[in-house]
């Protein structure tokens, strides 16, 4: 039981499986961060590779990045490295103080144990010992020394403020890990939609897609949001690449009771209340009305184009069992029999329209913006045109601190480098006509820098014999 | 004497006047920085008042639909627009314009900060179009301005007031 129980706590201790395991994230990572991402394809790249290369599509959306982080495997490392390093910083605790109760004397495992022998003669073990601790004394090692008159051992040690950093470093290290787990059941990132003209209270009901919900609930800010305006700008020569697109929000916040206007960029997120959201994607968004016979509006909504840049889009209404393929073209050319749009300015604007009672296609036509038309028994019109934009709100709690706490951290780490574990045994013992000095080192880092130090002392005290 | 710490005045004369001097010199850096940052701000943030007026302008002719520039322009600048596109509507005609070159020659904002002028050079084209069936009705025409741009702060950013028109 003992043994199984040392075996259990050696493997969540050490530090060559959290290796192990931060190399298993690192080449998930590696490996997801080449695999395509389905949710930034649009909805035709998605069917396009779907066609072209299943077993590819198949692979990113399981393994892409993004899922791979926020699957359970990642939780799991995630939980068990707080884990080990916590208990890891407890075993050391344990040895730290094992060896002040006389471990330290018991040469480790990792000792050199090249000994070094050198012979004195018509000298007594106390003089040797005292040129040992000057030596010493003059690095600052802390001595420690066992034995009788005749047989001693003396023990230079240092790496107390390295071992206290690596403490330190290790506490850091649980303190950042926890910055990790309060952002995986704390971030939330969910959206919302605006179309210009409109606006409303901040409510969760008002949110189009949760995507991540702290586990603690959603809170929005007491607010109500309203789209302005959005108006993008185009590169001078690719008229249809922006460089830049603005949305301006209206905001009033209730308990401040004041309203204020914000250009919202994509760097330069909308903050209210100490919530951020992102501007994130947008569109045209037409209003369609239609008339049955009888002159009665059957459906007269603003529709949010959101397939080819914004620009289209299927429209269904279930009553009158209609579906719709919608094209907005803001700068409308023709092209041969092709339509296209020169740019992505309102300056030419028409619409095609192609509408469906059941299979039965009823209507197929180029409408300008702001004219009724003749569909089959209906009347079409297509009075307005704005824009829609989807804003995101992120919050990701824990991550600022993850990076802060860790860089912290790293004093520990500088600690544990400048005072490194390491240690110099001399031996002395007292023979017939002389006194035999063998020395022994250790250090857990530098192995090589500790054989210079020995040489050191050992040069030290054969110049103070004389 | 110096904004810097007042523990200067525990330091010997000559040092007071060296540390004093240098800390004189950083001061007028700093502030000339900051005056030099804001300024390049401020004048950021009037081209892109002109630049986007400009753009909601195009749109504006072409649904046509003056309330668009709400945002963008003042009371009296938004009521010439909107008279200009009535003016459009009686002729049944639209305007489709593009503005081919912006440039900025000049920008300059008052003392309070309240107003600024913009002067431009700018290439448009432009036709008409049926207000119906947005067939074009007139062939493409260039031409170029200087036009110099009135812009007043409301609510925290700058809108178009007025606009003094020189056709190049």
């Amino acid at each position: 039981m003992g043994k199984i129980l040392q075996a259990v706590w050696s493997f969540v201790t050490s530090r060559n499986v959290a290796i192990v395991l931060l190399i298993v994230v690192t080449c998930m990572l590696a490996v997801g961060a080449f695999l395509p991402n389905p949710v930034f394809l649009t909805d035709e790249q998605k069917i396009e590779m779907k066609i072209a290369n299943p077993s590819l599509y198949w692979l990113g959306e399981r393994f892409n990045s993004q899922s791979l982080a926020s699957g359970r495997v990642f939780g799991f490392i995630g939980i068990f490295l707080i884990l080990s390093t916590a208990l890891c910083s407890i075993d050391r605790l344990i040895t730290k103080k094992r060896a002040k109760a006389g471990a330290l004397f018991a040469f480790p495992d990792a000792t050199s144990q090249k000994g070094i022998k050198k012979s004195f003669q018509n000298i007594h073990v106390s003089a040797l010992e005292g040129y040992g601790r000057e030596w010493f004394k003059k690095q600052k090692w802390k001595v420690t020394v066992q034995g009788e008159t005749s047989c001693k051992t003396i023990v230079g040690s240092r790496g107390n403020a390295g071992f206290w950093g690596s403490i330190f470093f290790h506490f850091i290290l649980i303190t950042a890990l926890m910055g990790l787990v309060i952002y995986y059941f704390g971030s939330y990132r969910a959206t919302l939609g605006f179309t210009e003209g409109q606006s409303y209270r901040l409510e969760k009901d008002r949110l189009v897609h949760i995507l991540e919900e702290p586990v603690w609930g959603l809170s929005l800010p007491d607010a109500e949001v309203g789209l302005v305006k959005q108006y993008s700008i185009y590169a001078e020569d690719e008229p249809l690449y922006p460089i830049e697109h603005v949305a301006v929000f209206r905001v009033y916040e209730f308990k401040k009771n004041r309203s204020w206007d914000k250009e919202v960029r994509i760097n330069d997120p909308l903050v209210i209340d100490g919530k951020t959201f992102l501007l994130q994607r947008g569109g045209f968004s037409g209003k369609i009305v239609l008339k049955n016979s009888d002159g009665v509006v059957v459906f007269d909504t603003f529709v949010a184009l959101r397939n080819k840049r914004g620009t289209a889009d299927d429209v269904t209404i279930e009553g009158e069992n209609i579906h719709m393929e919608v094209s907005f073209y803001p700068d409308f050319i023709k092209k041969g029999t092709r339509y296209e749009t020169k740019s992505l300015q309102v300056r030419n604007p028409f619409y095609w329209v192609k509408a469906y009672r059941g299979d039965t296609l009823f209507f197929d036509k180029l409408v300008p913006l702001n004219v009724e038309t003749k569909a089959g028994e209906y009347l079409l019109g297509l009075p307005e045109i704005r824009r829609w934009v989807e804003i995101e709100l992120v919050g990701e709690p824990g991550i600022g601190f993850f990076f802060i706490v860790s860089f912290v951290g790293l004093i520990g780490v500088f600690a544990r480098v400048i005072d490194p574990d390491e240690r110099i045994y001399i031996i002395l013992e007292e023979m017939k006509s002389n006194v035999e000095m063998t020395t022994y080192t250790y250090s857990k880092h530098f192995a090589g820098l500790i054989e210079d130090k020995r040489n050191e002392m050992v040069t030290y005290i054969e110049e103070r014999v004389g | 004497m110096s904004y810097f710490s007042p523990c200067l005045s525990s330091l010997p004369s000559g040092m007071r006047k060296y540390y004093g001097g240098m800390a004189d010199r950083l001061l007028i850096i700093c502030v000339l920085s900051f005056s030099l940052l804001s300024c390049a701000g401020e004048t950021v943030e009037l081209k892109n008042a002109v630049t986007a007026y400009n753009k909601m302008l195009t749109e504006a002719l072409a649904k046509p639909d003056e309330n668009i520039m709400e945002y963008f322009t003042s009371n009296n600048e938004l009521s010439r627009i909107g008279a200009y596109i009535l003016r459009l509507e009686t002729e049944k005609k639209l305007m489709v314009s593009e503005l081919l070159e912006l440039q900025f020659l000049s920008t300059s904002t008052s003392e309070e900060g309240k107003t600024a002028t913009v002067n431009t050079s700018e290439r448009w084209t432009y036709h008409y179009v049926d207000n119906k069936t947005r067939e074009k009705i007139t062939e493409e025409e260039a031409i170029a301005y200087e036009n110099t741009y009135h812009l007043l702060k409301e609510s925290g950013h700058w809108v178009v007031d007025r606009i003094d028109v020189t056709e190049k």
